[in-house]
């Protein structure tokens, strides 16, 4: 695999990539295995499709909450948190972590070569045994440690409540989005131990799942071990997916909030190609022109040339049914929000009128794909191979497809970046969230 | 391209101050720690159990690790070179490490040696800021410098066949930049926002006080890396350029080389574009002793009227990288704060839910650095979590650490070396430490057996030298006004106001600020 890539970047036409080995058990299991020897160390990474939009009314946060418990012991081990995490660490563990966002949860850890099989033991145990060891003082715990998690990126974390804000103005009630993964106090307070079964039940479920297995092991032990420890699990209902309603912004919204910071910020969002469609392609490319590193158009125009912004960013979340993307402009003390507003929106504008230079378009094109060999590089972890594969096959039903993403990149045309510009990025497609800083009793300075 | 905040399990990333740490790694008990329930055939979703399902898997063949040794070389100037090659990607990340940092900022003007990073892409005799920008970009290099207490980083990384293209700006923005003022203002201007940022978050806040609380006065460590609001405005293009031109010298530098390289093409480039560069004597240092605390401890607290959290920050002077007891003390502090799994997590977090995380950790440096122990806390418990947290280092003085969890986090720390090693970055960070702390390229080679040896008296002695709860620098961030009684009736001390950088308050100031009044409970 390694002297495949190796040429890559040097390369006309774009070879595999990546080498796999995709499968899927009885129960509907999806299991992809790759290959890399580069470190003795193995990483498991487990994406489980539900998140914030599988939620019932009344349960915001509660696919969060539910990810905490998956560490808070299960029938063979009926121990906290503290005694699952604290097998991986003792066996040498890094990339030790789970996530949640809209749609997806992952799980995952990296080991030395040899401990494969702890990793696999005590995945499927969480997939099979989680009820068997779950109790409310557990729930009771995790819940207000999630609590506090909020209280500190959110509430207690400058601009942290205009993230969750701008996220309810992109996809108001009753879309699965609106309050953010995160959740409200109200909501976690409501959650049962009835609820977790439930969740459990429908969505923890092996065909609903993918278990990719990325580093140094041997393909056919590692089958032999995924059959062991997974294939005993029955199958169940792939759970239905959630209809979601997902409603084009026609007319921007506008809103202001102050909080205790000391710069005003503007975010700019607006909803975005969903995941890893053919679309979202270019729109990646129109951000890369638009906000990567100093060359692009929004660094230099705000923060370069016309110096009224202190940074400048750009990230778009990849979501299934519609993905939040939002643009970040910190303005400079002694600026107005409004002179920074009037550049960005220029910016956007010109983009939407006239398609990037040649030059630009290569520029982003070779920076996306150098990203994407970084991501690479990187075993396990969000953002990392094992973990992109499961996005591909989460959203294209294809892991294969990392190695077409080189040529869709390379394949994306000036006129395919304006378009994606002029559509998605329109004025009246915009949520504009200005943040401005509380009047304060008593500066420190 | 994705960043908004995915909602993790926990948050790892607590780096004391170092750009280069990596985060803190594992502490743990694998045996015990679970007791089988009687077991039934068949699990709630169905699966039947089974034997192999009760006991842990025993680990396969051992894994043989070898950590990487940098061949080493040097040019004609006497720069030396660290060459560790990975051909398995065609990537490549050169870093230059300068041992100067905040270290040698000169007395009076905090931030320089990280104006001067900030400075190095902005702009050179040779190329101006956007010209070097557009340069790296191209080649879709990633440029990126930073100070930190002891050392000045410049890095890039890249395609491993625009190494030379890469290597001509890279040079020129480490070896010529030009400090024009059109640039300096306008970084200077960046600066000055950074600062103010700075003052509004509740953990950088903590940072900085305690960094103050615990070198003391006039310490170049006491002051946040970008320096002060009077520092960066007083800031001239003149002293940053005598700054750069006394310390970033080849006899105060290494180079180190990550990646899709060879020796033998690689030396001639760097020897092209480095050699002419002078060694020179350096100036000398300032006093890093620390400025001894007077009087009886105080808590020392920093007003955010209404904050929902209170973050704890926990100090002491800690260790040197040539401290007799560093690894006996790093084992220590991993099983007080270190991975997930650790004392200070389970109690504050697992079992009492105050926290998303409690953590503590050794910033290691030439010279002693800090130790921290940080957990950002529910308000309304600030005073029970400040007691679990002093009560958790108590116990490690006293008590050392048992069998288990000495096997443990040994075993842990041993065994996710690897992971160092993942990415020509990380990798390269990794040695660029080594050449901070002035420890040999061969380091990882001997590092596990250096910690295999740390025995449970070697970890109870560092504890009781190195965790002393009389002594400690407590700093908490949060409501006063609702915390005032409840943290006198501790009887930790009096109560020291200071702002968010650090400065002390008047108490007639603090009522005006504050909701003090209101608060009485």
């Amino acid at each position: 695999m390694t002297a495949l890539l190796a040429s890559v970047l040097l390369a006309a036409a774009p070879p595999t990539l990546v080498q796999l080995e995709t499968y899927t058990l009885p129960n509907g299991l999806t299991v992809i295995l790759t290959p890399d020897r580069r470190l003795p160390t193995v990483g498991v990474n487990l994406w489980y499709h539900v998140g914030g939009a599988n939620e019932t009314s009344g349960r915001s946060g509660f696919a969060h909450l539910f990810e905490h418990l998956m560490f808070q012991g299960s029938k063979h081990r009926t121990g906290n948190e503290q005694d699952f995490a604290g097998l991986l660490e003792a066996a040498g563990s890094s990339d030790l972590n789970a996530s949640t966002w809209n749609d997806r949860t992952n799980y995952f850890e990296t080991l030395p070569a040899n401990r494969l099989e702890l990793a696999l033991w005590l995945e499927s145990e969480r997939m099979a045994f989680l009820l068997d060891g779950l109790d409310q003082a557990k729930l009771d715990t995790q819940r207000e440690v999630v609590r506090n998690e909020r209280r500190q990126s959110v509430e207690n974390t400058p601009y942290g409540k205009a993230e969750v804000r701008l996220v309810e103005l992109l996809f108001p009630k009753p879309h699965p989005y609106f309050g953010a993964v995160i959740g409200s106090h109200e909501d976690l307070q409501a959650a049962t131990l009835e609820d977790v079964k439930s969740f459990f039940r429908t969505f923890y479920v092996p065909a609903n799942a993918s278990l990719v297995i990325a580093g140094d092991f041997d393909q056919a032990k590692a089958r032999a071990l995924v059959e062991k420890y997974f294939g005993p699990i029955p199958r169940s209902p792939r759970p239905p997916a959630p209809v979601v309603n997902t409603l084009p912004i026609t007319k921007q919204i506008r809103e202001n909030l102050t909080d205790d910071v000391q710069l005003s910020r503007i975010f700019v969002g607006v909803i975005a190609p969903s995941a890893w469609t053919d679309e979202g392609v270019a729109y990646d490319v129109a951000q890369e022109i638009l906000s990567a590193g100093k060359t692009g158009r929004l660094y230099r125009t705000l923060v370069f040339d016309r110096q009224v912004a202190q940074e400048v960013d750009m990230a778009t979340d990849k979501s299934t049914f519609g993905s939040a993307s939002e643009i970040r402009v910190t303005v400079k003390p002694g600026h107005l929000p409004a002179e920074a507003e009037a550049l960005l929106d220029a910016e956007l504008e010109k983009l939407a009128r006239t398609p990037p230079t040649d030059a630009e378009l290569r520029r982003a094109q070779r920076n996306i794909e150098a990203r994407l060999y970084r991501g690479l590089e990187r075993l396990n972890g969000n953002g990392s191979r094992a973990d992109l594969i499961n996005a591909l096959q989460m959203w294209r039903g294809d892991p294969g497809f990392v190695n077409q993403l080189v040529a869709r990149y390379r394949a994306v045309t000036p006129a395919q970046v304006q378009e994606s510009a002029r559509r998605y990025l329109a004025k009246d497609a915009r949520v504009v969230l200005t943040v401005n800083p509380a009047p304060r009793t008593a500066s420190a300075q | 391209m994705e960043r908004l905040g995915r909602l993790a399990l926990f948050a790892p990333a607590f780096v004391l101050a170092c750009a280069t740490s990596k985060p803190p790694a594992p502490a743990a008990a694998a045996a015990g720690a679970a007791t089988p329930r009687p077991s039934a055939a068949v699990s709630e979703t169905g699966t039947p159990d089974a034997p192999f399902r009760q006991a842990l898997p025993e680990p396969g063949d051992p894994v043989v690790f070898k950590a990487p040794v940098p061949s080493v070389h040097a040019l004609k100037n006497g720069l030396p070179v660290w060459i560790v090659e990975q051909h398995e990607l065609p990537l490549a990340t050169v870093e230059l490490v300068v041992r100067a940092g905040e270290d040698t900022d000169p007395s009076g003007k905090p931030g320089t040696a990280s104006f001067v990073a900030d400075m190095l892409d902005e702009g050179t005799t040779l190329r101006d800021a956007l010209a070097i920008a557009a340069a790296f970009e191209d080649q879709a290099a990633l440029f990126r410098s930073q100070a930190d207490k002891d050392s000045l980083i410049a890095a890039v990384s890249f395609p491993a066949a625009s190494l030379s293209p890469v290597l001509d700006v890279f040079s020129d923005c480490v070896l010529r930049p030009a400090f024009k003022k059109a640039d300096l203002e306008r970084v200077r201007a960046l600066r000055l926002g950074d600062l103010a940022q700075l003052e509004a978050d509740p953990a950088q806040i903590g940072r900085t006080v305690l960094n103050r609380t615990v070198f003391g006065e006039g310490h170049p460590w006491a002051f946040p890396t970008t320096g002060t609001v009077a520092s960066t405005r007083a800031a001239r293009g003149d002293q940053l350029a005598a700054w750069h031109k006394a310390w970033v010298r080849p006899n105060n530098a290494v180079l180190v080389v990550v990646g899709d390289v060879t020796p033998a093409k690689l030396l001639p480039e760097l020897e092209r574009r480095f050699g002419g560069w002078k060694a020179a004597q350096l100036p000398k240092r300032r006093s890093l002793a620390p400025v001894a605390r007077k009087g009886p401890r105080v808590v020392t607290v920093v007003d955010r009227p209404g904050a929902a959290q209170s973050q704890l920050w926990l100090g002491e002077l800690g260790l040197s990288a040539g401290s007799t007891d560093l690894y006996a003390a790093q084992v220590a502090s991993q099983v007080l704060g270190g991975g997930f799994k650790s004392r200070l997590n389970a109690n504050l977090r697992s079992g009492k839910g105050y926290t998303y995380g409690a953590f503590s950790a050794f910033d290691v440096r030439r010279e002693p650095g800090l130790f921290a122990a940080i957990a950002p806390v529910v308000a309304n418990k600030t005073p029970e979590a400040l007691q679990e947290l002093l009560g958790e280092i108590d116990r490690l003085r006293e008590g050392g650490v048992d069998a288990s969890e000495l096997a443990d986090a040994k075993s842990g720390l041993i065994q996710s070396l690897p992971a160092e090693f993942g990415s020509t970055t990380t990798t390269a960070l990794a040695f660029g430490k080594l050449v901070a702390l002035g420890r040999p390229p061969d380091y990882f080679a001997s590092y596990p057996e250096k910690l295999a040896a740390v025995s449970r008296e070697d970890v109870a002695k560092a504890s009781r030298a190195r965790f002393d709860t009389k002594s400690l620098a407590i700093v908490v961030v949060g409501p006063l006004a609702e915390l005032r009684p409840r943290l006198e009736s501790l009887g930790l001390g009096s109560i020291a106001l200071r702002d968010a950088t650090g400065e002390a308050v008047k108490a007639t100031r603090a009522v005006k600020s504050g909701k003090t009044e209101a608060g009485k409970n």
